[in-house]
């Protein structure tokens, strides 16, 4: 039994899944709050040669897939309910399966009143509610840079409505990437509540995909993915050699 | 891996900030006191292939050893304080600092910001602000009925009140200095605020030694010069383009490997 194919080909899937993280990636290059993935790789036995201790068993698979929480570029939108946060921090919002935390910050507001992330999401205050803005007139609308928000009424004053919470947690790595963003909170992690957190309103952060490193990464992913594949093929020959060994005629 | 595929890499990324503070410096080219800022870069480590001055022989030495180098970073954005131009507006609540200095800035938290943008204003109850309506420090009340308020160069302030005839003095503007202006952490709104690399601000009089004087009716206006960061445009542009041909070349080197067997 030969195991270098398998080696190869361990070599070659978890290459085509890097690409794939690759992928997500670059599609996510403008999405509002998106943060990278990324891949590292382990060899199943650290540098034992094929010949003694491994047995010619020698593999590389996919050591873990994480998410670098680098802050995006901000894109200044001019909207009142565009919020992006200024370093740590992530909003905290009530999906259907319960708490979820993300720094997606296009907010509006919907017909009942509640503000709402662009995923309709209500975004929750730090009594974990639902904040609700009085009136329908959105115009109105102030968020000042720690998230206090106040709606003007015609006579001039000032009412403040309600505060949108930011949270840190004590370890970014204890967040869970889910779908649209975003982040659930593995047990053992800790959210602590920012009093005073640094808003950019009338912005949003964008991904913070960096388009150059994801295209030298996909490079070098295909070309070595190539070159697995190469080794493979040359498997594949030699067993139609080993085949045609000893065949009459 | 081929290390010219990363390498290209850090020179396409370095361009890419390079040119956010050059586009940074072209949005502010009419921005009141605003300074510009310019990147700088090291280079990254070297690989050691062979140490220079090892042994080739019993008798002599490599003369330069094999150092490859792993491309570039980003070393530092500094802010550069050179005068901007001097504006009359002929508005009496505009006032620039000629030489070195700035304004004390009262934020809403309580603390101090400084800033090279006289461009006041008056609120409601009568203080001397920002455009953001953060007064200036040692604050400033202009009384109501006040006409043709005076800057003196050494920031008195003073102002013919009613009908009166000879002004009073109503307060002083007070200008900063830093051991170190480029130390100033730049917070947007063209405000600063000190670190430990400015040194802690000293408190001077407008005019006095290190202290530049004041210049009513007038303001400073950006000091981007739009030739030359149009020049540094077009040279990131190229290294930019350059950087990316070295990750081509190295991906159809890869490709040409990989098409031998």
């Amino acid at each position: 039994m030969v195991s270098g194919k398998y080696s190869a080909l361990a070599g070659a899937i978890s290459r085509e899944q890097r690409l794939a993280n690759i992928a997500t990636n670059l599609a996510n290059v403008n999405t509002v709050g998106y943060k990278k993935s990324r891949m590292s790789f382990e060899s199943l036995l650290r540098g034992e040669q094929q010949t003694s201790a491994a047995k010619g068993i020698n593999f590389s698979r996919v050591r873990e897939n994480f998410t670098e929480f680098t802050e995006g570029p901000i894109k200044n939108t001019t909207n009142p309910l565009d919020i992006a946060i200024h370093q740590d921090g992530f909003f905290k919002v009530q999906s259907k399966e319960g708490f979820r935390y993300t720094r997606r910050g296009d907010f509006h507001v919907d017909q009942d009143g509640t503000l709402m992330t662009g995923n309709n999401m209500p975004v929750l205050d730090d009594g974990n509610a639902p904040i609700s803005i009085p009136g329908n007139d959105t115009s109105k609308i102030s968020v000042n840079s720690i998230g206090e928000i106040s709606v003007l009424s015609i006579d001039g004053t000032r009412e403040l409505v309600g505060k949108i919470a930011v949270y840190t947690m004590n370890e970014n790595n204890s967040l869970k990437r889910e779908s649209d963003t975003l982040f659930s909170l593995e047990t053992g992690g800790q959210e602590v509540l920012n009093e005073t957190p640094l808003l950019n309103v009338g912005s949003l952060e964008v991904s913070n995909v960096n388009m150059t490193e994801e295209m030298a990464l996909m490079i070098e992913s295909t070309r070595t993915f190539e070159s697995y594949q190469k080794v493979i093929k040359a498997y594949s020959t030699l067993g139609q050699k080993q085949d045609e060994l000893g065949t009459v005629g | 891996m081929i290390r010219s595929l990363w390498t290209g890499t850090t020179g396409m990324n370095a361009q890419q900030l390079n040119l956010d503070v050059i586009a940074n410096n072209l949005a502010n080219v009419s921005t009141t006191g605003f300074k510009k800022s310019r990147a700088d870069f090291q280079d990254l480590m070297y690989q050691i292939l062979r140490v220079p001055g090892s042994q080739t022989s019993a008798d002599t030495e490599s003369p330069s050893g094999i150092q490859v180098g792993l491309g570039v970073r980003p070393a530092a954005v500094q802010k550069l304080f050179t005068q901007g131009d001097l504006i009359q507006t002929g508005n009496e609540l505009d006032v620039a600092i000629e030489g070195a200095g700035f304004y004390q800035v009262e934020l809403p938290n309580g603390e101090t910001a400084y800033t090279r943008a006289g461009a006041f204003k008056r609120d409601g109850d009568g203080r001397m602000t920002t455009s953001d309506g953060y007064p200036i420090s040692p604050g400033i009340t202009i009384p109501d009925g006040s006409r043709q308020i005076t800057i003196s160069e050494t920031g008195i302030v003073s102002a013919l009140i009613g009908d009166e005839t000879t002004s009073t003095e109503i307060g002083n503007i007070e200008t900063v200095a830093f051991t170190n202006d480029g130390g100033l952490l730049a917070v947007g709104k063209n405000l600063f605020r000190d670190t430990e690399a400015s040194g802690t601000a000293q408190t001077g009089t407008p005019g006095d030694d290190g202290y530049g004087l004041l210049l009513q009716t007038f303001l400073e206006g950006s000091n981007v010069n739009i030739v030359e960061e149009m020049a540094s445009m077009i040279t990131t542009q190229r290294a930019y383009e350059i950087n990316s041909k070295t990750i081509q070349t190295s991906d159809e080197m890869m490709q040409t490997t990989n098409q031998m067997v």
